[in-house]
């Protein structure tokens, strides 16, 4: 399985989308692109022990949506939301990609436009590609 | 999966002892290609030696000569291992040694040098007397591992296989219940395998095993002529029952005997078993040495092996537990 | 319906996942992802949030079986799921790098239920690797943790009969830890 949080080509590559998506939601306070076993890839904001913790909980959070969607016969997941008295939190995998994208957003963003920024994100990753 | 084969050692010499780490674990990873049992010998005599490597004047190749030796016919650097080491090429080696053996141990009209030749005293034991195979495998064959074998015949029967070397042994299927009966038991010590084709391709036991059974069957329900029968007893731990013929009643008696001493009939009691199964119990944990023998005027100033607090369970939902996955497992079968 | 959670915990590559396959009687909740670490352990996915199976018993009851992830990163996941555990089973497997270590590492890191005498341990791979032995885990055991008397086993994740037995003896072991406990407080009045 290739590791992703290994090659630094892709990790910056990754830095700049995460900025990019900074630049277009400007209520996004911290992010982070992990792999699927919990890596951190490249992050945004401040973040304690430099994401590592979220990088972690980020992976199991995933594993277990998708696990609830196939006991409930959903269908893939899309992406997982957390809406706090703060603002949000979404997640979403990368399409095929063995990653995970997170982002904090306080509550200057709309839910609708983080999920939508962040698919932005995720599309923009894979190169445009579709899911 | 292991099978009934030949065991040789290897030895090192020199600079030879270099090559010992690789040669270990390429033995791991390669057991199920060669076709004898090769070990690195620690107390036995090698029958293969890797020497000091040299190089080949001609060809500037570094090679680890070897020499080998069975019985009395030793052959100085009759074999070469090249360097840098090839799994393939130990595996070739080891087995073109053991043919090599095979050619060279030619069959003798003399009955005392043929595959069947006892080369130790025979044990014949009279009927019941299991306590004294247990003594036999204590004294003998546990812990001193050296090449050949033990063939154990009951009642005329070949029934088991202790490979020496590997200090594991390969029963027939019954094993267990032939054991239980009477029998006259036969132990023969013999350098090479007898064939037998109810145990050839049989999975070994570890040879602790056996020594479980023994103790399971050596008093015949009352104390093993080892043990007293007027004390108290305690676990200093738990049997490894993934290893050992067990039912729950003796999961039940390791769980209680590694906390508080108990007398035979208390225990017996407690747990709702017999006697005898509890005699058979302590006389098979005593055999691999797991039992405290504790005076039973001493046996109140024990305090219990126990752990420090009781958590949020209540006992009564644990007994409950207990039972309902006792239920459980009985029904599955 | 009461709720009876028994972990299974150990270093990754252990056998945790595989051992609660062989218990499980329903099909098992895994949350696999593809291991972007195998040159450090050689398969090619791994726990990251817990595994889920369940033994019913009967009607009414039914004991919970828990994996929890093995790496030290997902140790958060350890802390949720250790405060409504009942027991808890270690493996570990004995090829590791530090087996010892291990060991007295989830003991230490599950205390809570270690010193209540809610633990057993089960050694994998001792086929492929027979030392550590079995009585070097338990003097090494006792060295860190007074009276620990954890039963220890070599296993195979995959033999039922092994996970049973490891299950029946974690059982007997808490019931007989407040057996004794209860007797001891009764004397004390």
């Amino acid at each position: 399985m290739f590791a992703y949080h290994k090659d630094e080509e892709f990790c910056s590559n990754c830095e700049i989308e995460l900025n990019s998506l900074a630049e277009r939601c400007k209520g996004m306070q911290a992010a982070a692109i992990v792999s699927s076993d919990g890596f951190v890839v490249s992050t945004f904001g401040r973040l304690k022990d430099g994401g590592n913790r979220l990088g972690s909980m980020t992976s199991s959070m995933q594993a277990l949506a998708e696990a609830v969607h196939e006991e409930l016969g959903m269908g893939d997941n899309e992406y997982i939301t957390f809406k706090s008295s703060d603002g949000n939190l979404v997640m979403s995998r990368v399409h095929d990609l063995p990653l995970v994208i997170t982002a904090l957003f306080n509550d200057r963003e709309t839910v609708g436009h983080a999920i939508f920024s962040v698919k932005q994100t995720v599309d923009q990753i894979c190169g445009g590609m579709p899911k | 999966m292991s099978t009934l084969k030949p065991s040789y050692f290897i030895g090192f010499d020199g600079d030879g002892l270099n090559a010992r780490p690789m040669i270990q674990t390429m033995l791991e990873v390669s057991a199920v290609q060669i076709t004898a049992h090769w070990l690195l010998a620690i107390d036995a005599k090698p029958n293969v030696i890797i020497c000091s490597p040299k190089e080949n004047p001609q060809t500037q190749q570094q090679y680890y000569p070897v020499t080998v030796s069975l019985g009395d016919l030793v052959e100085p650097e009759r074999f070469a291992l090249p360097k840098p080491f090839r799994l393939m090429q130990l595996i070739e080696l080891l087995n073109g040694i053991e043919s090599h053996f095979e050619v060279e141990q030619k069959p003798s009209s003399d009955p005392a040098l043929t595959n069947d030749a006892i080369i130790t005293n025979q044990v014949i034991m009279a009927q019941g007397l299991w306590s004294e195979f247990a003594d036999f495998l204590q004294n003998n064959i546990v812990g001193n591992p050296r090449p050949g074998f033990i063939t154990i015949k009951l009642s005329g029967e070949h029934v088991a296989t202790i490979d020496l070397a590997a200090q594991q042994y390969f029963r027939v299927f019954n094993f267990i219940k032939i054991v239980s009966f009477k029998n006259v038991l036969e132990c023969a010590e013999v350098a090479n395998l007898p064939p037998n084709p109810d145990l050839d391709g049989t999975s070994p036991f570890p040879l602790e095993n056996l020594v479980w059974l023994a103790g399971l069957v050596a008093g015949g329900g009352k104390a093993a002529p080892w043990l007293p029968d007027d004390k108290q007893f305690m676990l200093k731990s738990w049997p490894n029952f993934a290893l050992y013929n067990h039912n729950m009643k003796m999961i039940e008696m390791a769980a209680k005997l590694t906390k508080s001493p108990f007398e035979v009939s208390t225990l017996a009691q407690d747990v709702e078993a017999n006697e005898s199964m509890v005699w058979n119990f302590m006389n098979a944990v005593s055999l691999l040495g797991l039992c405290k023998v504790i005076d039973p005027s001493a046996a109140s100033q024990i305090r219990p092996q126990t752990a420090i607090d009781t958590g949020n369970q209540t006992q009564s939902n644990v007994s409950s537990l207990i039972g309902k996955l006792k239920q459980h497992l009985m029904k599955a079968g | 319906m009461s709720e009876n959670v028994i972990l299974i915990a150990g270093p990754m590559g252990a056998g945790k996942t595989t051992a609660i396959r062989s218990l499980s009687d329903s099909e098992v909740v895994s949350t696999e992802a593809d291991n972007t670490e195998m040159d450090r352990v050689n398969k090619p996915t791994t726990t990251v949030a817990l595994d889920y199976g369940e033994i019913m018993l009967g009607d009414e009851d039914k004991i919970k079986l828990y994996g929890v992830p093995g790496q030290r990163r997902f140790d958060f996941m350890w802390r949720i799921l250790e405060k409504r555990a009942l027991g808890l089973i270690v493996l570990i497997n004995n090829d590791a790098e530090d087996p010892l270590g291990e060991v007295v590492y989830f003991m230490e890191q599950f205390s809570s239920i270690y010193q209540r005498g809610g633990m057993v341990v089960g050694v994998t791979r001792s086929d492929i690797k027979p030392e550590p032995t079995i009585g070097d885990y338990v003097i090494h055991m006792d060295e860190h943790g007074p009276h620990a008397g954890v039963p220890t086993f070599t296993v195979d994740p995959r033999s039922k009969d092994h996970m049973v037995m490891m299950l029946y003896s974690l059982l007997m072991n808490i019931e007989a830890n407040q057996g004794v406990q209860q007797d001891v407080r009764v004397s004390q009045g």
